[in-house]
């Protein structure tokens, strides 16, 4: 018989806030969504360490115990309710946050990661329709022998993830929709009998169950775990209010309206009313409650990403080991971090190396050797290749304890079918194959020249030369191309740039990205990394008029006869930018037909060298 | 010339079945080389005056052409000189007629028939004086521009040879030194030998030719005397004259490893180069620019690799507004 266990993260959209924040236990966390009016509704709540109450026995204590905010109460209600329970400035201090269900959902995806080593089968919880899901499913069946007993097992989970400064509760039981009810009630259920694994349902008396369906024992301390015997889940449970059968507030009010507000009573319903008489979600929940429904346990999204090592049996000194050998053990570590991707259709993003040393070395981090690639890849030899131009680079000098490789991010494989006979020949590659091979070419050389020496300058709309383009990281292109056999390209977008500078009659579309093009034809093609100063005192330039171009000038042992230029062309750039620059620049030709473009600074006359018309 | 002997090699050396595709083993032989080599189409280079220099009337996939910027009057200089002394032979407009040349070769065939045409200009700028807005405005969306920056001299030769090794690629822009010439990031350097360039010039070839890349490599006039195995060399001198958006620039054949071409039967040619779409300017323009350089009564002043330029005219500065 399986046995599952839940975990239940109470309020998990709060709890994953206070753990990257930890300063945010000391206020009231307030986790709400945008409505359409713009009204907030508050999603989930929080306040993790409350201010000691002096005077329990006075009045406002006893109001502090009643101030409940529900979820989807407005945020005004819910500060409302807290400026009752808790005094205005509780209001003040309130810390209010925007929900973010994608990161809340991948920051339980790491947790059920993490939960890995209690079951290798977890998952996310799925059967409620809330937006946030905050239980865990584990199927922990045969592994609760590893922890020492069930018992064990779940209360080291639950003291485990509030070492983690978690709040968990967790309940094992026959089915997840079971388990579910048991972790969502712990309060409800005590230990019975010395072995400790026996759970028993208090005694309920209906009459006075408060609004929340189970008595609270006298002792305040809470329960975080439950394990419910094998096969005495319907029994032992029978108690819990219907809600514990993850039930959607019409089909629980249903059921209260004919007043069946217990698990039990709706575990004695017989199955043709059921069908008949209650949504059909009621009789899915209670299969699921049984057990003659299956509720599968899906894994989080994201596989976890390959990663290998490799230990040596002893220290290998790096001096004496060449690189080949090195390359040697990583490349099967490398086909076998390939060989999970390969099966899920992905590639290699980004694949680290780790040559491991030992704690007798000075250097005990490890050499790491990051490769990054501009598309994902699954060939060996080419990843291989890559760490190899690295390896060539850093020589690691201490001892190697082991090598490791991990992928640290992976890409969907762009798959197609290849065609055994091209007849096209060398013109026929396809398009995705050309891409293919520049993309592999981009690889190697960010991998030898680094990552920021290969980029695709793209244009921007500033006004300074210096700052009139961008080195952005090569773009990857996915895929083939459409053709214009095919379907029309996309039309581009037009752009409104100058059109003066253009007699050719191009049209307005030069500059790709830029909302400001540079005009064709005006910027030099070589152009120094800062401004050559021309020295204007030992006569190194000289102008004709104060405003005008330079008649002559000198460059190392050449003097330069300016036979014509064109300008000048302002450009200024705003204050906010830091120092402001004022240039006045000239296209200028010298007699033998070579082109400079100076520039003279407006805040003292001096005149610069910035391009080369080469 | 490809028999079944060759086909047995290539298969065996693991290359695809096309003929000319990446050969992954490099075993190739050299009948196929010469095979592949002729059944690459020769590309105009889109200028007229270029065309009639270049051996094989146009641009031949998977060969070297290498651009002597400036007049024969620079020579070799030394190597503490700033770097500004070496630019000033190099502001000649050979960098930008090699960049519209790669547009050409990039634009080549213009991809109508759903095939992957290379269209990737790949430009290994050692220098760091690369400036990108110079010729952005004449790429269009279908070509893309790839800088690559090396730091060290034999990562610039290694990056060269790895651009123009792939087949994705259609031109490869670059300004290595050599053993002399051009501006240099860092000041100086230690001189190479022949040997070395020579060898990293071969490399640079026999890799043109196994993908079918072009590789243009501008250079410092100083570097004519060295060998080289390129397809064409070609030196370039600016006239003055033109427009803003125009460029007259005369060119030189100036020998290369394929033509065995004699010194002393050099040929010229000039173009009209449009600055703002990196194409040939139209013949009227030419014509009108020479019927007015005729005017000035300017001498020639490109005199081959031993001219020297001391006629100055005594031209006041003709400043014009744009």
């Amino acid at each position: 018989m399986s046995r599952f266990m839940t975990i239940w993260l109470p309020r998990w959209p709060v709890q994953r806030r206070l753990v990257e924040r930890p300063e945010l236990r000391k206020v009231p966390v307030f986790v709400c969504r945008r409505e359409r009016r713009g009204a907030m509704t508050v999603v989930s709540w929080a306040w993790a360490e409350p201010p000691r109450v002096e005077r329990p026995a006075s009045p406002a204590a006893g109001r502090r115990e009643s101030a409940t905010i529900h979820p989807g109460m407005s945020l005004a209600e819910a500060m409302a309710v807290l400026a009752v329970a808790h005094g205005s400035r509780a209001c003040h201090v309130a810390e209010v946050n925007h929900d973010d269900p994608v990161a809340d959902r991948a920051a339980l995806e790491r947790l059920a990661r993490w939960c890995r080593r209690f079951s290798p089968t977890v998952g996310i919880e799925t059967a409620v329709a809330a937006s946030v899901p905050e239980c865990l499913h584990l199927d922990v069946t045969g592994t609760a022998g590893f922890f020492g007993g069930e018992a064990k097992l779940v209360r080291t989970v639950a003291w485990t993830l509030a070492a983690h400064a978690l709040h968990a509760r967790a309940a094992i039981a026959d089915t997840p929709a079971a388990a579910w009810a048991a972790a969502h009630h712990t309060d409800a259920l005590a230990p019975s009998g010395a072995g400790g694994t026996m759970m028993m349902v208090l005694p309920l008396r209906q009459a006075d169950a408060p609004a929340g369906g189970v008595r609270r024992t006298a002792v305040r301390r809470r329960r975080r775990w439950a394990v419910v015997p094998k096969g005495e889940a319907s029994t032992l449970l029978a108690g819990l209010p219907v809600v514990a059968l993850r039930l959607d507030e019409a089909t629980a009010t249903a059921l209260r309206e004919v007043g069946i507000d217990s698990v039990g009573g709706a575990l004695a319903l017989s199955s043709r009313s059921l069908a008949s008489r209650f949504p059909p979600l009621l009789s899915r929940r209670i299969a699921e409650f049984r057990g003659t429904l299956a509720e599968p346990i899906a894994p989080p999204g994201g596989e976890p990403l390959p990663q290998e090592s490799h230990a040596f049996d002893f220290p290998v000194q790096a001096a004496d080991i060449d690189e080949g050998p090195l390359i040697g053990m990583i490349e099967p570590l490398v086909g076998r971090c390939l060989a999970p991707l390969i099966g899920r259709g992905e590639g290699v993003l980004a694949l680290q190396v780790r040559l491991e040393h030992g704690p007798r070395t000075a250097a005990a981090a490890p050499t790491v050797i990051d490769v990054g690639l501009f598309r994902p890849s699954a060939s060996r030899t080419h990843l291989v290749e890559l760490v190899r131009l690295r390896l060539g680079r850093i020589r690691p000098s201490a001892e190697i304890d082991g090598i490791a490789v991990e992928v640290v991010a992976a890409g969907p494989l762009p798959c197609r079918q290849r065609l055994l006979f091209n007849a096209g020949g060398e013109c026929g590659l396809e398009a995705a194959d050309v891409d293919a091979e520049v993309g592999m070419l981009l690889d190697r050389l960010s991998g030898r020249l680094g990552r920021a020496a290969v980029f695709e300058p793209q244009p921007v709309g500033d006004a300074q030369p210096e700052h009139a383009w961008i080195a952005a990281p090569p773009r990857c292109r996915q895929g083939p191309r459409p053709s214009s056999s095919g379907r029309s390209p996309p039309a581009r977008p037009l752009v409104d740039g100058p059109a003066v500078y253009d007699r050719a009659g191009r049209s307005g579309t030069r500059g790709r990205s830029s909302p400001r093009p540079v005009p064709a034809g005006r910027r030099p093609i070589w152009m120094p990394p800062r401004p050559l100063p021309l020295d204007v005192a030992s006569g190194r330039v000289v102008s004709v008029s104060p405003d005008g171009p330079p008649a002559l000038f000198r460059l190392g042992d050449r003097v330069h006869r300016v036979v014509q230029a064109h300008g000048p062309e302002r450009i200024e750039t705003a204050w906010w930018r830091g120092p402001t620059v004022r240039r006045d620049y000239y296209v200028v030709e010298t007699e033998s037909g070579e082109r400079f473009w100076l520039f003279r600074r407006l805040r003292d006359g001096g005149w610069f060298l910035h391009g080369m018309f080469a | 010339m490809v028999g079944f002997g060759h086909d047995a090699v290539r298969l065996a050396a693991g290359g695809g079945p096309f003929p000319g595709g990446s050969v992954v083993g490099g075993l190739v032989s050299g009948g196929q080389l010469l095979s592949r080599e002729a059944a690459r189409p020769v590309v105009s280079s889109g200028f007229r005056g270029l065309d009639t220099l270049l051996p094989a009337g146009g641009v031949r996939p998977g060969s070297l052409i290498e651009w002597f910027a400036g007049s024969g009057a620079a020579t070799v200089r030394d190597e503490a000189a700033p770097p500004a002394d070496d630019a000033v032979a190099l502001a000649s407009g050979a960098a930008s007629l090699a960049f519209a040349v790669a547009c050409r070769l990039a634009a080549a065939g213009g991809g109508g028939d759903g095939t992957g045409r290379p269209r990737t200009i790949v430009v290994v700028d050692r220098t760091g004086w690369f400036h990108p807005p110079a010729v952005l405005p004449w790429l269009d969306d279908e070509r893309r521009l790839v800088v690559a920056r090396p730091s060290r001299d034999d990562d610039e030769i290694w990056a060269i040879d790895q651009a123009l090794r792939c087949t994705g690629v259609a031109a490869v822009l670059a300004w290595p030194r050599g053993t002399a010439g051009g501006p240099r990031r860092g000041g100086a350097r230690s001189s190479g030998s022949w040997q070395q360039w020579s060898t990293a010039m071969r490399r640079w070839q026999l890799a043109a030719a196994s993908s079918g890349a072009v590789g243009l490599l501008v250079r410092s006039a100083a570097a004519r005397g060295e060998p080289s195995w390129a397809e064409a060399r070609i030196a370039v001198s600016p006239r003055p004259g033109g427009s803003l958006l125009e460029r007259r620039l005369q060119l030189a054949l100036a020998g290369g490893a394929w033509s065995a071409a004699d010194p002393g039967t050099e040929r010229s040619a000039e173009v009209l180069l449009d600055l703002a779409r990196a194409v040939e300017a139209p013949a009227r323009h030419a014509a009108a620019v020479r019927d007015r350089e005729a005017v000035a009564a300017g001498p020639a002043r490109w005199r081959g690799r031993t001219g020297e330029r001391h006629a100055f005219p005594e031209a006041g500065a003709a400043c014009r507004a744009s």
